[in-house]
């Protein structure tokens, strides 16, 4: 699951055509579009609100594991062309200079520049860096609730010193967003995968179900056997943990003794690779 | 190999700077103000940024030279450890880096100059006598020389300071600053193995078994002092099998009699270390065995260990001189080893 941040309609249409998202209803305090795989949220525009925007979308999506973030949007720079895509590597926040640098794991990455958050939008355009109204707003609560490589912003220039923002509109706007999909759909399956990669490490080991079904285990007795069964299967793959298992085992902490006992003699080895 | 480099601002001009930058033109350069900015945050993934390591560009501001833990050490009094880098090219599975730090980023101190100032101080209160300093505690001491030129800087150094000894901790080949100079009576060069099949296993992206072992014979063949340390030791099945071909391996091609030193470690990893690196590889056999924690430190069980190390001294005393082998060297895991 992936998870888009975006201020303005505008920016969120071409994304919701070209995902077939469908408005969530009752529709909460943000708009929510969503399919399978993807949620935006439109936040409005302003860090407070892209902050509160990302929160109520943690708090209102399912709680399936590491997701990634992507704050999509359009933004201004002092020389940049107009249509250019760039991804954040460093966000400022311009009010208080707090910094942020979002790791660049995924395999080549769009060209990035810096991004500065400004709380008003001004005539000025500070040299060697991109300028918008959400990103340090959205950055923090995301990290919050996914591992940093996860979480990205993503902009494409809208306006610079020989092109002021003063003549930009809706329909402008949107095709400035359209005219990036590409790339955005690439940066999206990328941090998806990555997601992905780290749900399924942590992916429920063989035979948990059996066991869970068998006894009532207390919440950190659950987490004890998830570690047992998953050595287990590492020391032992394809063998049955359950099927050893002495009759009459009765109360939980004597089936987690007993799983312990019989890890404790096996000798792990190396994965082989010869 | 290096994709983005974050440069301190206040370091962007120091030559050591424009001399690594150079190397990686296409690099993405992105300034910070302090390292650790980017290379503390805690919501960062080791193990995703084991795939794109980012090169951060620091200055050190203090603790340049540290005294090594008790234990640490090959028969000197006086040790002290010292780091120019943080993280290694490498990626060994075993390694408490990935535990002690969130992030995967390679961080290179380029004011070489301080460190050096703090070794002569720490020699002065010494009064000169022989004092041991280890790198390769927090880094391998080899595998980025092309890009940090740390050795070839270093030699000259300790060249000019016959009282201070290096030893050089590394798995790595890249030993040409070494060869491309005369020796140094106060440098060992010590080489860490596990057997083939475990280094294959668990030790990403350090050279093949063989071509350290040319490495090394190159390095005796020019007269350089060599150590080798068996640290740490990890156990698994068929380990006798598998440490004795590990010395045989060794010892037909390395000229025993001229070894500086031979010590084994063991695994042993401070507790949050532990709980980091199996939260980073859950899918990791190595932490699915039976590593138990004792005062705050997970390792082998005692007689497992006790019987490994005695296993592997008995079989290196048939390749080498007694008085050469420190049979419970460092205590590892719990601070470096390349
Ligand atoms: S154990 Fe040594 S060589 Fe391996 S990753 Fe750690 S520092 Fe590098």
């Amino acid at each position: 699951m992936i998870n888009l941040v975006v201020a303005l309609p505008a920016e969120a249409r071409p994304l919701i055509r070209h995902y077939h998202l469908r408005s969530r209803e009752p529709r909460g305090l943000f708009p929510v579009h969503e399919n399978e795989t993807i949620r935006l949220v439109v936040c409005g525009a302003g860090k407070v609100s892209a902050a509160a925007a990302t929160a109520f979308l943690q708090a209102t999506g399912d709680h399936a594991g590491m997701q990634g973030w992507l704050n999509v949007g359009v933004a201004g720079h002092a020389e940049q062309a107009i249509g250019e895509g760039l991804l954040a590597h460093r966000i400022t926040d311009q009010a208080t200079g707090r910094q942020w640098y979002p790791p660049l794991v995924i395999d080549r990455p769009p060209p990035s520049g810096n991004l500065t958050t400004l709380d008003q939008a001004g005539p000025e355009y500070p040299d060697e860096t991109m300028l918008d109204m959400e990103a340090s707003g959205y950055y923090p609560i995301a990290c919050r609730d996914a591992t940093a490589e996860l979480v990205h912003s993503y902009k494409v220039i809208s306006d610079n010193r020989q092109s002021p923002a003063g003549s930009l509109n809706a329909a402008r706007v949107e095709d400035l967003v359209s005219g990036r999909l590409e790339e955005i759909d690439t940066l999206i399956t990328q941090v998806s995968e990555l997601a992905h990669e780290l749900r399924a490490l942590h992916a429920a080991p063989p035979e948990l179900e059996l066991f869970e079904a068998n006894w009532r285990f207390s919440v950190s007795q659950r987490h004890q056997l998830r570690r047992l069964l998953k050595r287990w299967h590492l020391i032992l793959p394809g063998e049955s943990a359950w099927s050893g298992l002495p009759v009459g085992l009765r109360h939980s902490r004597e089936v987690i003794a007993c799983l312990e006992e019989r890890i404790g003699v096996l000798m792990p080895d190396v994965p082989r690779h010869d | 190999m290096i994709d983005v480099i974050y440069i301190e601002r206040d370091i962007r001009d120091h030559p050591r700077t424009r001399q690594v930058c150079a190397r990686f033109p296409a690099a993405r350069q992105i300034s910070c103000e302090r390292y650790g900015e980017v290379f503390n945050p805690k919501t960062q993934n080791f193990r995703l940024q084991k795939r794109r390591p980012a090169l951060i560009l620091a200055r050190k501001f203090d603790a340049h030279v540290l005294k090594a833990p008790d234990g640490f050490g090959i028969g000197g009094t006086r040790n002290y450890y010292f780091s120019h880098m943080l993280n290694c090219l490498y990626d060994c599975r075993y390694c408490f880096l990935q535990g002690m730090y969130r992030s995967g980023h390679y961080v290179l101190f380029v004011n070489y100059e301080d460190f050096e100032q703090a070794i002569e101080r720490t020699l002065a209160l010494h009064d000169g006598q022989e004092t041991w300093f280890f790198s390769g505690y927090d880094c391998d001491s080899l595998a980025m020389e092309p890009v940090t030129q740390f050795t070839r800087h270093f030699l000259q150094f300790f060249e000019r300071h016959p009282a201070a000894c290096l030893e050089l901790r590394t798995k790595s080949t890249q030993v040409r600053s070494l060869l491309d100079r005369d020796i140094l009576s106060n440098v060992v060069i010590a080489f860490s193995f596990t057997p083939d099949a475990v280094s294959r296993a668990l030790e990403n992206r350090v050279p093949a078994l063989d071509r350290r072992i040319d490495a090394i014979s190159r390095l005796q063949t020019a007269g350089w002092q060599v150590g080798l340390r068996f640290d740490p030791l990890i156990h698994h099945q068929d380990y006798q099998r598998h440490y004795d071909e590990l010395f045989r391996r060794l010892f037909s091609r390395l000229d025993a009699g001229r070894l500086h030193s031979v010590s084994l470690g063991s695994l042993r990893l401070p507790r949050q270390y532990h709980k980091n690196i199996v939260r980073l590889y859950p899918d990791e056999t190595l932490f699915a065995g039976n590593l138990q924690e004792n005062c705050g430190m997970y390792s082998y069980p005692q007689d497992l260990e006790t019987e490994m190390h005695a296993y592997c001294t008995g079989a290196l005393s048939a390749h080498i001189p007694a008085d050469i082998l420190h049979p419970c060297g460092y205590a590892t895991g719990h601070k470096g080893h390349a």
